[in-house]
């Protein structure tokens, strides 16, 4: 007798979860690129400790500073030993990261039909130094992408907050604006969240709420200026 | 002409750890010296999506032994819609939505079978494979289903004839079709038929529910289930 067993996929339905990251010159200022590789590590480390999880949690991290790459292909969090830190340097080519993310949320052969919904985070503290209305277009028109969950945060004053406010889409999580470093760790402490507690919930496809945690008062911690 | 028909429905490692209910269902039966049978997905973030797809099943097949064998199945989805909305009362048609798979096998071998929403349909015909679900565009659940408005052009539809044994139908809800490699559907198909045809209806029916069950897939969670109707011999 056979078993149905060997007709069966032998990895688990994937839910990925793909950052986009401002790494132009100016995010060198006032300790942001700093607390924004220490918020990503912790990340990517509580992804990867989850033991609730009904799906397989994937990070994929792309960065735009003099120009946009993939900075760790999207893999399973629990097999990141580590990566390199993320260092500031350039211009802001925010539509050729756009079209690096289009290209991996279309990508059947990197994102199955069976994943779960991904989750889409864009960070940045500038203004597009590129032609990012295009890209940015054809991702929100993609059959595919457009299915993605886009989350944003804006980090300082000089960030394009009306771009971000068009990027986010998920009605539980508005854009979030970072005014110091500890908020860049509270935004992504609400990611982690959110994404663990979805691939915990009944449904791993439905949003949760996205609750960022409140400001540790004891902490002494400049603004972005 | 002579069939094997077998089903099973288990409930998903994640309503389990809940103390949730299945919220798959499904009905297979004999009727006019043929099978009827429907498998259905409720979606999981409804509140009474286990209703919708009990509902939808039990009211498919309260049609299909009340219509003419010879009726394309096609002209009856109309009806069961508005029986579906009728048998959810009070529940609201977004809080019981459901996918919906179903079809009629009759004495002589003749097949119709649709589909609305997540889930696999599979036919053989003549020694022909067919997977009739298209390629899914998206991601994963997210799905048409029975609501509050019937569309018509929502479902996929196929007609044929069994003329050789191992000939058949399967249906499946999604917690078994996203879990199948695409490439070996065909073979699979073929498993299903060899290991069935080798055991009785009942001994058929544990083997079936053992092997959901024991899913082989890391981390599965959904329920499952899968309805089989093969043609044996003349």
């Amino acid at each position: 007798m056979s078993s149905l067993k060997k007709f069966a996929v032998a990895t688990p339905r994937p839910l990925p979860v793909i950052v986009l990251a401002d790494t132009s010159g100016s995010m060198g200022e006032n300790g942001k690129i700093e607390a924004l590789n220490a918020a990503m590590k912790d990340m990517v480390s509580t992804f990867a400790k989850e033991s609730r999880l009904r799906a397989e949690i994937q990070v994929g991290l792309i960065t735009f500073g003099g120009k946009a790459q993939m900075h760790l292909p999207l893999v399973a969090a629990h097999g990141v030993a580590g990566f390199s830190e993320f260092k500031a340097d350039g211009v802001t080519p925010m539509g050729a990261a756009f079209d690096l993310a289009r290209q991996l949320l279309e990508d059947k052969d990197r994102i199955p039909s069976r994943a779960y919904r991904p989750v889409l985070i864009l960070l940045s503290d500038g203004q597009p130094t590129d032609d990012w209305e295009a890209p940015f277009k054809a991702l929100c028109d993609s059959e595919r992408a457009q299915k993605a969950t886009r989350l944003a945060m804006a980090i300082g004053p000089d960030a394009d907050e009306a771009m971000l406010k068009d990027f986010a889409n998920d009605a539980e999580a508005p854009i979030f604006k970072a005014h110091n470093a500890r908020d860049i760790h509270r935004f992504f402490r609400a990611v982690t969240m959110s994404v663990t507690t979805r691939t915990a919930s009944q449904n791993p496809d439905i949003s949760t709420a996205f609750v960022v945690p409140p400001p540790d008062d004891d902490a002494l911690d400049l603004d972005f200026q | 002409m002579r069939f094997i028909a077998c089903g099973a429905s288990v409930i998903g490692p994640r309503h389990r750890d809940l103390g949730e209910p299945n919220q798959d269902a499904m009905v297979l039966a004999g009727c006019r010296g043929g099978w009827i049978a429907a498998v259905a997905d409720g979606l999981g973030s409804r509140a009474r999506s286990d209703l919708g797809a009990r509902s939808a099943c039990q009211g498919t097949r309260r049609i299909l032994r009340a219509t003419s064998s010879s009726l394309d199945l096609t002209a009856t989805l109309p009806l069961i819609h508005q029986q579906w909305l009728e048998a959810i009362v009070p529940t609201t048609p977004r809080d019981a939505a459901t996918t919906l798979l179903f079809g009629s096998v009759t004495d002589q071998g003749e097949v119709h079978a649709v589909q609305l929403g997540d889930g696999l349909l599979l036919v053989k015909c003549a020694g022909e494979f067919r997977r009739i679900t298209p390629e899914r565009t998206a991601y994963g659940n997210q799905t048409w289903a029975l609501e509050s408005t019937h569309l018509q052009d929502r479902w996929n539809c196929t007609k044929g004839r069994f003329t050789e044994p191992g000939d058949g139908v399967v249906l499946m809800t999604d917690g078994v079709a996203d879990d199948l490699e695409p490439a070996h559907l065909a073979d699979f198909f073929d498993a299903l038929y060899q290991d069935l045809s080798a055991r009785n209806r009942r001994r058929g029916r544990r083997w079936l529910q053992s092997e959901l069950n024991d899913w082989a897939t890391p981390l599965h969670s959904d329920d499952k289930t899968l309805v089989a109707i093969f043609r044996t011999s003349e």
